[in-house]
């Protein structure tokens, strides 16, 4: 319990009720407890401890803010209604409760709210056992008394609690009623109960005999309230993918269980792959955004021209629209390919691997961009370049990409260097040029699709895309080092 | 009317002001926000609707006419954009752009929207 401000009246009122009728109920007991001989005062104490430590031995069923707990120490009870008197029980519950919980930490709320609700359940049930004439444990009588008096405290304590998990959590009485009644808790203490006092009574030796099945039966039921606690987590993950299925919303996230299990996990890993769904999600359709927008433009100036052209044109207009047509085709035909491309790109298995001699690269790269870089381009290799296992020409095609894109952006004069280095476990490949530098504000996203903005628009924006993607598909990085006004460096590494 | 096309697409802004002029509009054409920026805010009145695209290569067409609006033009727009982004389309509409045209397009929606803009001129052009 927690979040006393945030209650209802109603929440508020029931809790400070049964804290009171719980102290009038133990005020009651005084007068006894005043003439308690030394053997009471004893069993008194011994009961008390027993019932602390007791307390530490409890299984707890989450229920939204509150828990219910299933403790062993009603077993204790049981066995108490036969060997203790009235008075000796309420005091030793009262101080049992209070102790074992103050030594867990718990809410100062709480602890007065369930030593007031076990005292009241306690003097419910003392009531009911007298009723039947307080037979001993040795007759069958008293184990009937006792199961009586057992299922009155199970049911005052039952109604309490869930009174005030209903109160809290705005359910349906009847709702929490189903969720939190242990029948078997009631049969098993019961039983356990009467076996302790008829062991005290007739063979108090054999007492430690019980700890076998006690113990057995505490991970019988743990590993029971831990599996209804997983299909619970595994009933809501189902629901919330089937969720997801229906609408394709895969914004949407599995809410974690509470318990830190294995149905946790599950859903901490499944909600880690529908992050990545959604990522890859958004990305294709940027994606799709941004090629039907740089679609439009060539379609534009065909359509534009087209339309506008003299019915009946001259030679050399006709002329005109007919070669600016086919060269919008052209752009047309290579924004397709080089998506085609990219799409092949981002797939490792599109690679075909083989022993690369980097210096063989490098020339065929400088060879193949002769013309592209104009007699510019110096080239630097590694002291002792090597070997590496890549696809070469998706390589040679990333380099010459990075080529291409310092040409457009390098003054007719200025040189572009290549230069290749080990660094590392890795090669990197670096190509820079003199030009304006890269826009402060697309440094981060000039590796993405389509990114043209500013003074480096010339390509049609997938070039470094394509880099990119060859790079991550070797299991490599690519990056840029920029000097605004002064040029850029742009880098490509992939393991040696 | 006397139109102003702000347009980097050389190839697009010429047929643009080809198909303009052929209904006897008179065209003056811009590549660059900045540009148009200048035109705008010295020439003021001097034209009668603003053919802009927003996709331009130094400032964001909305922000050019951002800038315009604020400094007292209000010149009626006709926006021609490759972007269907929704927020630009919201945002132009804010800035009190009269139309709205998705590329590719035909010229005769451009020219109708043009006609909207002054009755008038429609049934001279037509009569003439």
């Amino acid at each position: 319990m927690s979040g006393w401000r945030s209650w209802s009246t109603s929440a508020r009122a029931l809790i400070v009720g049964v804290i009171v009728a719980g102290l009038a109920a133990t005020m009651a007991r005084v007068p006894q407890i005043q003439a308690w001989t030394g053997k009471e005062l004893g069993l008194f104490a011994g009961f008390a401890l027993a019932i602390a430590v007791g307390e530490f031995f409890q299984f707890e069923l989450p229920y939204r803010t509150e828990k219910t707990a299933y403790v062993v120490t009603e077993a204790l009870w049981t066995a108490a209604l036969f060997l203790v008197s009235p008075s000796v029980l309420v005091a030793a519950l009262l101080v049992g409760v209070a102790v074992g919980q103050v030594a867990q930490k718990d809410s100062p709320i709480k602890i007065a709210f369930n030593a007031g609700q076990v005292i009241l359940a306690i003097s419910v049930a003392l009531l009911v056992y007298q009723t039947f004439g307080a037979p001993a444990v040795t007759e069958p009588q008293g184990w009937l008394a006792a199961a009586a008096a057992m299922a009155a405290y199970q049911a005052v304590n039952n109604v309490l609690v869930d009174a005030v998990i209903s109160a809290i959590e705005h359910q349906p009485f009847w709702q929490v009623v189903f969720v939190t009644t242990g029948i078997l808790h009631w049969v098993g203490n019961l039983a356990i109960g009467i076996l302790v006092a008829l062991l005290w009574v007739t063979l108090p030796q054999a007492l430690p005999l019980l700890a076998v099945p006690l113990v057995l039966t505490f991970l019988a039921y743990r590993g029971w309230l831990r599996s209804i606690e997983e299909r619970d987590a595994m009933h809501e993950m189902a629901r919330t993918a089937e969720d997801i299925s229906r609408s394709g919303d895969v914004t949407t996230r599995l809410n974690l269980p509470p318990a830190q299990d294995d149905a946790r996990a599950l859903a901490t890993r499944l909600n880690v792959m529908l992050g990545r769904l959604d990522a890859a999600f958004q990305r294709e359709r940027l994606f799709i955004r941004e090629t039907s927008h740089e679609l439009r433009t060539p379609i534009t100036i065909c359509r534009g021209h087209l339309e506008l052209l003299d019915p009946v044109p001259t030679a050399a207009e006709l002329q005109d629209t007919v070669e600016l047509v086919i060269d919008e085709l052209d752009r047309m035909a290579r924004i397709v390919e080089d998506m085609n491309t990219l799409a092949r790109m981002e797939d490792p298995a599109s690679l075909r691997r083989e022993d690369v001699d980097v210096d063989v690269l490098i020339a065929d790269v400088a060879a193949k961009a002769a013309t592209l870089t104009d007699g510019r381009l110096q080239v630097t290799s590694a002291p002792a370049a090597g070997r590496l296992r890549a696809d070469p020409q998706r390589l040679t095609q990333a380099l010459i990409n990075l080529l291409k894109n310092a040409a457009q952006h390098t003054p007719s004069d200025a040189k572009i260097e290549l230069l290749v280095s080990a660094v590392d476990d890795r090669w990197r490949f670096e190509v820079t040029d003199h030009g304006d530098g890269v826009p402060k504000a697309e440094e981060e996203s000039v590796f993405l699709p389509f990114c043209t903005g500013g003074s480096r628009a010339a390509g049609n924006g997938l070039g470094l895309a394509i880099v990119s993607g060859i790079a991550r598909a070797h299991g490599g990085t690519t990056g840029l080092d920029n000097r605004p006004s002064s040029g850029a460096t742009f880098w490509l590494e992939v393991p040696r | 009317m006397k139109v102003l096309v702000v347009e980097d697409e050389e190839r697009i802004a010429a047929f643009l002001a080809k198909g303009l002029r052929q209904r006897s509009h008179t065209v003056d054409v811009v590549g660059i926000g900045a540009e148009a920026l200048q035109v705008l805010l010295t020439a003021y009145p001097g034209h009668d609707v603003l053919v802009l695209d927003l996709g331009l290569p130094d400032i964001d067409g909305l922000e050019v006419l951002r800038r315009a609006r604020e400094q007292g033009v209000q010149v009626p727009v006709i926006v021609v954009t490759a972007s269907t982004g929704g927020d630009d389309r919201a945002q132009a509409r804010a800035l009190g752009v009269d139309d709205y045209l998705v590329k590719p397009f035909p010229m005769n929606q451009l020219l109708a929207s043009l006609d909207r803009l002054d009755p008038g001129l429609k049934e001279a052009a037509v009569s003439s």
